[in-house]
């Protein structure tokens, strides 16, 4: 799934590591979410929306949407 | 956990993340050396204690003789060691470590489950020594950590 999580870990000038220690998570698990290599759970996705105040759809691009609405 | 999670997310001091994964990283290598001490005395126990001309690495286990008291001891350790730790442990670990760990588990008893039956034709067919217990466990754990280490390096 694609993400702007790295995006908006730039804008924060925050490394894998800051991230993934503020998430409670591995700094592996920060770069597999990123890379889209990994979807993270509803409850991390809850919790990187509240650290970075936006909304999960704002993060977290909902590539079945377009087809849903067809 | 849910307090240090708390203050992490609203903590604006730099580096408190860093800091964080750092001692996260330092406990997760400290529950990898307790399962690796942990193995070591059980298996030094096994090897002090069995008694005969067999040997577990060889699947000549009809061979082994070993005290019923130390049989109980090393069983209950296995399922500690096999069982009751790593589930305590995934409680700790990220979802991914966990995602990656239930799939590299269910594949090694899939290669059990499938190893048996292939082995054994292939041992009917006299291609192959019958098939014995310790090399079904063995086809097991080499197939379940040679995926973790693969789905570790592609994540």
């Amino acid at each position: 799934m694609k993400n702007r999580l790295k995006v908006l870990r730039a804008e924060r000038d925050w490394s894998q590591a800051e991230l993934a220690g503020r998430l409670d998570v591995s700094r592996q698990a920060v770069n597999a979410i990123e890379t889209g290599k990994y979807d993270p759970s509803l409850p991390l996705a809850f919790r990187i929306a509240r650290l970075f105040e936006q909304a999960i759809e704002e993060i977290f691009d909902d590539e079945y949407a377009e087809n849903d609405n067809d | 956990m849910m307090n240090m999670r708390k203050m992490t997310m609203t903590d604006t001091r730099d580096n408190i993340g860093e800091q964080n994964l750092r001692k996260r990283n330092r406990r997760t290598l400290s529950w990898i050396a307790i399962g690796l001490i942990f193995g070591l005395i059980v298996g030094f126990i096994l090897g002090f204690y069995e008694e005969g001309e067999g040997n577990f690495l060889t699947g000549d286990i009809a061979n082994i003789s070993l005290d019923p008291a130390i049989a109980i001891l090393i069983a209950i350790a296995f399922i500690i060691g096999l069982v009751i730790y790593p589930l305590y442990t995934l409680k700790h670990v990220d979802e991914l470590e966990v995602h990656i760990n239930a799939n590299a588990a269910a594949f090694g008893g899939l290669a059990m489950l499938v190893g048996f039956p292939v082995w054994q034709v292939l041992a009917v067919g006299g291609l192959l020594p019958d098939p014995t217990a310790i090399g079904l466990f063995a086809i097991g754990f080499v197939v379940s950590m040679g995926l973790y280490i693969w789905f570790k390096i592609r994540a």
